[in-house]
């Protein structure tokens, strides 16, 4: 399908400009931020030597110790980025931010994965239900969505706590696995990894640890998904081409496929857009539930006021997030023929 | 009835709104003969569509079929089940409608539309199907290897054509066509009409041709029947209407078909609206814009007269006694 291939290649090549628009916003909004970096790190009564050696180490001075334009700063900071250079962590032990990074995202993508799982589960059945057989049903699958959607994560995650780990006992409160169980490295997802390992006690610990931070997410965001299918299904039902395959004598089961592909792009429209809350949302999630991913790391470097780590891992999530869509984007055109220009 | 294939009798389908009963179809009878072009003319509102929608039982909620039975070869398309309808719509009764680019969907390939309905109804491999599906469109002038488009790749007259393929594919006996050439402009509009009467002759199909079209129908139709308010006003055949319309109403629709060879009369249009349906006037129905509307016209409903093989509804023609 050469029309498809075309429009991948395009949008690979429309990815470019946004990822430079996205990397150049957060740097100068990083420098625009109030507040002295170097001074947040050493101190007001640090001496004068070892301010100069940060701002040089930050790329703010050069070797002979003057100061870099900020033009110049960018253009450095571009370069080292298209290196795959994320710079080092201001604090311990200088560690290369990529690395750190790597080291905490299999767990927000694990996390993000299994609550997308959830909302997907929750939202695509309450919505086609709801579309589908309409009247009361579609108005309690519309109260639901609404009530969901406005759930605020810490709430709802504690409760879950509360109820499953307080109260019942059967779900641990926090964490990620069971300490000692962790799998070895392939993937960084620990569910996945104990698979291919084959132990089986790691898969249970991770899966029981992973239970109530994925209800929680997938919850928060299902009442967007079961909202926007409840409407998407609806929409189609109302179309003629329904009554056509009827008219065809085409059974239900098999009309209610034709509507659920008709009704999957405005979906898949949603499931883009909802990355973003995914990202926050994880964030909001793993502080909860002490879970080790990017969120917590973010939030504890942004304390520490460790300016690379966070810049990096800002520009670091603006990518993720640009290469989602473009995946979004070549689903679109694979479903819809209409939309391959 | 001279070899009938389809009888309605007494049909009635209300649509049951929040600001009222929509008598949409109202006590309706009328049979269709094996391998005619019935037409069947009303304008915007009339139930014209209701009437062929309820044929084949796809009454869209609120709607209800109230009464009356449609009987094909002696089954009662209304009491069978939802099952046995099934097997009949698409294989002995085909129906194509106004819009051909809403009524396909979207995000299959013409072929796989026409697969579908072939293997629902008969028990053939996919490649047999395919060949089906094949032969139905060269039958409609559209060449097998369109079958790969999806439907917004064809234009207006050829998707028209993939849904008469569609609907004709399986050899039904009657087709119903809503406003099959509406949305088309004229020269393709007459195109398609062409191929309808083509495919009805070679496959000894009736057709019933529902539109709001008077002169199209009265072109190609064998008979018309004329459709005010939910009710029928006048069954009878082309000639007979177009040259001796005994109805009030469809005198009166007769007249305003613009006429092409004296250019300088003014259009003429009926006087007055159609009724509100959720509270239809008493009586005759078209008594409030009638030129020949009596007293009794305004109390008692007028029934079936039938005048020389011919039927009508109204008091002029004596109505009221049978």
């Amino acid at each position: 399908m050469a029309s498809l291939k075309a429009f991948i290649i395009a949008r690979v090549l429309a990815l470019i400009p946004t990822v430079l628009i996205l990397i150049t916003l957060v740097f100068f909004v990083m420098r625009v931020l109030p507040g002295d970096p170097v001074i947040a790190i050493v101190g007001m009564k640090a001496p004068p030597e070892r301010v100069i050696e940060l701002k040089k180490e930050l790329g703010l001075m050069d070797e002979a110790g003057n100061p870099i334009p900020l033009p110049i700063q960018y253009l450095n900071y571009l370069s080292k980025l298209a290196r795959g250079d994320f710079g080092r962590s201001l604090i311990w032990g200088k560690r290369p931010v990529l690395v750190e990074i790597m080291e905490h995202f299999p767990a927000t993508v694990e996390l993000a994965i299994a609550g997308f799982i959830v909302s997907i589960i929750l939202g695509l059945l309450l919505g086609s239900l709801g579309g589908w057989m309409g009247g009361k049903t579609s108005s309690a699958v519309k109260t639901y969505g609404a009530i969901t959607y406005a759930l605020f994560i810490p709430w709802i995650g504690m409760l879950l706590q509360l109820f499953f780990a307080v109260w019942l006992g059967i779900l641990p409160v926090a964490g990620r696995i069971d300490t000692g169980l962790e799998p070895p490295t392939i993937t960084g997802l620990y569910l996945i990894d104990s698979v291919i390992t084959g132990r089986w006690d790691s898969f249970i610990s991770a899966l029981r640890h992973i239970t109530l931070p994925a209800l929680t997410l997938g919850l928060v965001i299902s009442g967007v998904f079961t909202r926007v299918t409840r409407t998407s299904v609806e929409e189609v039902m109302r179309q003629d081409f329904v009554v056509a395959a009827r008219a065809r004598g085409i059974p239900e089961h098999k009309i209610l496929l034709h509507v659920l592909k008709n009704s999957f792009v405005p979906i898949l429209t949603m499931m883009g857009l909802q990355l973003a809350l995914l990202m926050t949302g994880a964030v909001l999630t793993e502080t909860t539930f002490s879970w080790p991913g990017m969120g917590t790391f973010l939030l504890e470097r942004i304390q520490y006021r460790d300016y690379t780590t966070v810049q990096g891992t800002v520009v670091f999530f603006a990518i993720i997030v640009s290469l989602v869509n473009l995946i979004v984007d070549i689903c679109y055109a694979y479903i819809d023929p209409r939309i391959r220009y | 009835m001279a070899d009938p294939l389809l009888n309605i009798k007494n049909l009635k389908t209300y649509y049951f709104t929040e600001s009222g009963i929509v008598k949409a179809v109202d006590d309706v009878t009328l049979g269709i003969r094996r391998g005619e072009l019935l037409g069947l003319v009303g304008e915007s509102g009339s139930g014209k569509s209701t009437l062929g929608l309820s044929i084949i039982r796809l009454i869209p909620p609120p709607g209800k079929i109230i009464d009356g039975s449609v009987l094909l070869d002696n089954i009662d398309l209304m009491s069978i089940s939802e099952k046995e309808l099934r097997r009949i719509r698409g294989r002995r009764i085909g129906m194509i409608f106004q819009d051909p680019l809403t009524c396909l969907d979207p995000l299959r390939r013409i072929e796989d539309q026409m697969v579908e309905t072939v293997m629902v109804h008969m028990d053939v491999e996919r490649d047999e199907a395919r060949e089906m599906a094949a032969k139905a469109l060269e039958r409609v002038g559209i060449s097998g290897d369109r079958l790969k488009d999806y439907p917004h790749q064809l234009s207006g007259g050829m998707r028209q054509r993939a849904m008469i393929a569609m609907a004709t594919m399986l050899h039904p006996e009657l087709l119903i066509a809503d406003e099959p050439t509406t949305a088309l402009d004229v020269i393709v509009q007459s195109r398609i009409m062409d191929l309808l009467e083509d495919l009805k002759e070679s496959m000894k199909m009736s057709i019933l041709l529902i539109t709001h079209d008077l002169a199209l129908v009265i072109e190609r139709a064998d008979r018309v029947a004329v459709m005010y308010a939910g009710e029928l006003c006048e069954v009878g055949t082309s000639e007979q209407i177009s040259q001796d319309p005994l109805h009030p109403y469809t005198k009166l629709l007769l007249e305003s078909i613009p006429d092409v060879e004296a250019p300088k009369t003014k259009l003429k249009s009926i006087p007055g609206n159609p009724p509100d349906m959720r509270n239809p006037p008493s009586g005759c129905r078209f008594w409030p814009r009638c030129p020949y509307a009596k007293d009794i016209c305004k109390q008692t409903p007028p029934k079936f007269a039938e005048l020389n093989g011919r039927i009508v509804r109204c008091h002029l023609y004596g109505g009221g006694k049978s």
